[in-house]
């Protein structure tokens, strides 16, 4: 694919995304009939599978909302065709069906956590750690966040949305003022939510570095997708005008940054755990590694690591449209398993303290089901508002205001 | 006013011109009534001084043994690792402006990078001595290469990273000095061009290696410039993080933590801006180079500053919030000790200097405000350093018997060779500073040719004028 420089594409329509709400309803229908059946099959698989899907799309939502806090502090040029992408994947309204979408997980928190157990055996670990993982002060702090995010969210979306139409420039530094401090906030924030969320599954176990890593997931997801949204219709109106070599490399070395922060904060926590191999600790990798999760862990290190660095290397790769499309298309699908390989082992518990490895019916029910529903609100939310911020200087020149 | 592209903002100000930007520049180096007499030969003359000390140390110490120091035991590491790890550490600031920022095409960097490097590489020697004395038989230090059983009969112990820090540093050192001698190449070709003197002729004209600026030079220059920077790359990332894994691959309660790498990363970034600061913000103005060290420049220093000091009181946070949510008993204790025991006061002046001090950045007015800066600097410098001492003794001095706890106070040795190091820094640099030139000359050049032949639209007073029709 050869493009002239920085030339807009001859369009091929209008980008539609209405089309993606019958899809998300098709997932939803799937989704929920899988889930039943493993609703049917035992409460207890039907809540821990259910955990997995909406770690994955509460990754990517809470990824788009960082990405939108990171793109209105640093000005950069690159985020500029994104923006709209990720206001409508971490904006208000998503963040508040997100929050809906947690109720199966406090219905289920007896089911998914064992710390909430009040009549299991005395254990002195989970005594000394009751002051942080007891059921009000769980309940009290997920409002706590969505509050927060959604406030946040809210504010930024609709100071963007005026500029559009009011063109006052001074609602940008205003953005900036509130994105800054946010970022802080939602890092500190993200290291307490997944420390919820996913940590105290294995209620003994932490490791500081988590909410680092979350912030890499989380920023690897954002990226990816809005790139696979952006280039699945770079030939339409309006990222026709948008797309050109310059973008698309900034964006793959975005990934190719994220990617290699991937590597460096998995290789890292593995090293340190593994080179002390104290026995409360090593147990993460060793549920992660019995049976066949080990063969797991390999496909995700080679396919989340090596796969995309050395794509994303290649100069050609970055400067295309349509081959960086399927990087960012893969690091996308990769996190699917990552994320499993992640949340589901400490679920399958076998004897003596081991693994057993399996795919369960709700851990894919659970997937389409957050999905259909996610993939629905983002549709109707992208929708709702002009696809490129149009108040934007930093848009490359030749846009023409009135593409909408 | 609009966000603009930092990109196109101007980072020469002043009416210019390629002969005034050699001049400004080169001739620092060429026309020695340029320099700026007692401002130059006052820190030249105390870091000179704090040399001798230095060697005086040294001497002494190779003559009696690491005994001269306070390390003890429980405390195995004192000063030798806390000044390693500090000095290292304000190393990766060069690093991060050679390579990182060229490879992101930050323009800004163009003017501040072979001052940083020259630092990394200064700061790399300085911190070189201090394991290598701690071994207490440096005349034995090849040890540590795997120089292989037939001569040495024994392996270095590959699996501990202490014997990683050798490989990382020593690539560190060796890659940076490559990185700023082939970038002051075309600039000795510069000065040998420019120099009337015999002297100066001769002397750039071996050092520019036969430099004549065709096409086919840069072409090359250009390719290894790349590649060296694309080496350098990982080695911000790598070089602090295998001096963190000395301490986190261990079992020792406040060492073992899985957030060091990239903690120790920020804080190595942090440090290294601080000092860059440290220096720039004088001698720009002894020299007369504000207008190629611009305000510009301060401020974004400043704000990298900030953002990774941010990151680095999250590590903070982090430590104290995981003690206590790990209920691990040894944990807790470490942590109530570092905020509480006896070495209470590090950890809190610590927190001072890192954590709030470096707050009052988030205001514009201080960012541009150069006296201010240098005293933050300076906190962050202390800071930095606090933070070293506070990860090594508190974790060691109470161990897990406590019949073996003791205290750890560095003795004047520890003193005399830390105070050492910074005059062998600072005689280094302000000798750098007389006899090279300090401001990659073509590099402001080629973005001067930049600025000129950009389109109208770049330029900032036109798109003012395009944003101011929109409203």
């Amino acid at each position: 694919m050869s493009h002239d420089h920085h030339e807009p594409l001859p369009a091929q329509g209008k980008a539609d995304f209405g089309k993606l709400i019958p899809v998300g309803g098709i997932m939803l229908l799937v989704g929920g009939g899988l889930s039943a059946v493993a609703y049917g099959q035992g409460q207890a698989q039907f809540f821990q599978s259910y955990l997995f899907g909406f770690v994955f799309w509460m990754l990517l939502t809470l990824g788009c909302y960082g990405l939108v806090l990171l793109h209105h502090t640093v000005r950069g040029q690159w985020s500029v065709p994104l923006l709209r992408i990720w206001e409508a994947g971490g904006g208000a309204t998503m963040l508040i069906t997100m929050a809906v979408l947690f109720a199966p997980v406090v219905l289920g928190l007896s089911e998914i956590y064992h710390w909430t157990d009040k009549h299991a055996p005395f254990d002195k670990l989970l005594e000394a750690k009751r002051w942080w993982l007891n059921d009000g002060f769980f309940i009290l702090r997920q409002g706590i966040y969505w509050f927060v995010w959604i406030v946040t969210a809210w504010i930024l979306k609709r100071s963007s949305l005026r500029e559009d139409k009011t063109r006052d420039t001074n609602e940008a530094i205003r953005r900036t003022n509130i994105s800054a401090p946010s970022i802080l906030l939602f890092l500190l924030m993200v290291t307490v939510c997944w420390t919820d969320w996913v940590m105290s599954i294995e209620a003994h176990w932490y490791s500081t570095l988590w909410g680092a890593l979350f912030m890499v997931y989380q920023g690897l997801m954002g990226l990816a997708f809005g790139t696979v949204v952006f280039l699945t219709n770079a030939r339409k109106e309006p990222y026709n005008l948008v797309v050109n070599p310059k973008i698309t490399k900034d964006l793959g070395n975005m990934m190719f940054a994220f990617t290699m922060l991937w590597g460096y904060l998995t290789i890292s926590q593995y090293l340190i755990i593994y080179s002390a191999n104290l026995p409360e600790e090593t147990t993460y990798y060793v549920f992660r590694t019995d049976n066949s999760w080990n063969l797991l862990g390999a496909f995700v290190v080679l396919f989340s690591f090596f796969v995309p660095f050395l794509l994303l290397l290649a100069p050609r790769i970055k400067a295309a449209a349509n081959t960086l499309l399927l990087t960012a298309a893969l690091i996308f699908v990769v996190r699917i398993f990552d994320v499993f390989w992640l949340v589901a082992p400490a679920f399958h518990h076998g004897e003596a303290a081991r693994t057993t490895f399996g795919v369960r019916i709700g851990d894919v029910g659970s997937l389409l089901l957050v999905g259909g529903v996610w993939i629905a609100v983002f549709a109707t939310q992208l929708r709702k508002a002009n696809l490129l911020p149009l108040h934007d200087p930093r848009l490359p020149e030749g846009v023409p205001q009135h593409v909408a | 006013m609009a966000p603009k592209n930092p990109l196109e903002e101007t980072f020469i100000e002043g009416e210019q011109s390629y002969a005034s930007l050699d001049r400004a520049i080169g001739d620092i180096v060429l026309d020695q009534k340029r320099q700026p007499g007692l401002k130059w030969w006052v820190p030249f003359a105390i870091g000179f001084t704090l040399l001798q000390v230095m060697m005086l140390a040294l001497t002494v110490l190779v003559f009696t043994g690491t005994g001269i120091w306070g390390i003890n035991n429980p405390v195995g590491w004192g000063f030798a690792i806390i000044n390693f790890v500090w000095w290292i550490g304000i190393g990766h600031a060069g690093t991060l402006i050679s390579a990182i920022l060229l490879l992101f095409r930050q323009q800004w960097r163009n003017s501040i990078n072979r001052f940083a490097e020259a630092m990394t590489i200064f700061a790399v020697m300085c911190a070189g001595i201090f394991p290598l004395m701690h071994t207490g038989r440096p005349w034995v230090a090849y040890w540590l290469m795997p120089i292989g059983p037939d001569t040495l009969r024994m392996w270095p112990q590959f699996r501990s990273p202490l014997v990683w820090d050798v490989f990382a540093v020593s690539t560190y050192f060796t890659v940076s000095a490559l990185f700023w001698f082939i970038g002051m190449i075309p600039d000795f070709a510069t000065l040998r061009d420019r120099a009337t003197k015999v002297f100066p002729k001769v002397a750039f004209g071996i050092v520019s290696m036969g430099w004549r600026g065709a096409s086919r030079h840069w072409h090359r220059y250009e390719q290894a410039y790349l590649i060296l920077a694309g080496l350098s790359t990982p080695l911000v990332l790598s070089v602090h993080s295998i001096v963190s894994l000395d301490f986190a691959v261990s079992l020792i309660p406040g060492w073992h933590a899985t957030i060091f790498p990239p903690y120790f990363v920020a804080g190595a970034v942090y440090a290294g801006f601080a000092m860059v600061l440290t220096f720039a913000i004088p001698v720009r103005k002894w020299y007369a180079l504000e207008h190629v060290i611009t305000m510009k420049h301060i401020e974004w220093m400043a704000k990298i500053m900030l953002a990774t000091g941010l990151f680095v009181f999250y590590g903070y946070l982090t430590e104290v919030f995981f003690a206590f949510y790990s209920g691990v008993e040894w944990e807790r204790f470490m942590m109530m000790n570092r905020m509480t025991g006896p070495y209470w006061w590090a950890y809190w002046t610590l927190i001072f200097c890192n954590g709030l001090v470096p707050q009052i950045l988030w205001s514009k007015k201080i960012r541009q405000n150069t006296a201010i800066l240098f005293v933050v600097c300076m906190f962050v410098s202390i800071g930095m350093w606090l933070e070293r001492f506070v990860i090594v003794v508190t974790s060691l001095h109470r161990d897990f018997l406590p019949s073996s706890w003791g205290m750890y106070f560095g003795t004047v040795w520890d003193w005399g060779l830390y105070l050492g190091t910074i005059g062998f820094f600072t005689f280094l640099m302000f000798l750098f500073m007389r006899f090279l030139p300090m401001i990659n000359i073509f590099e402001v050049k080629e973005l001067f040719s930049r600025m000129i032949g950009a389109k109208p639209a770049s330029s900032p007073a036109v798109a003012k004028a395009e944003v101011g029709a929109h409203e």
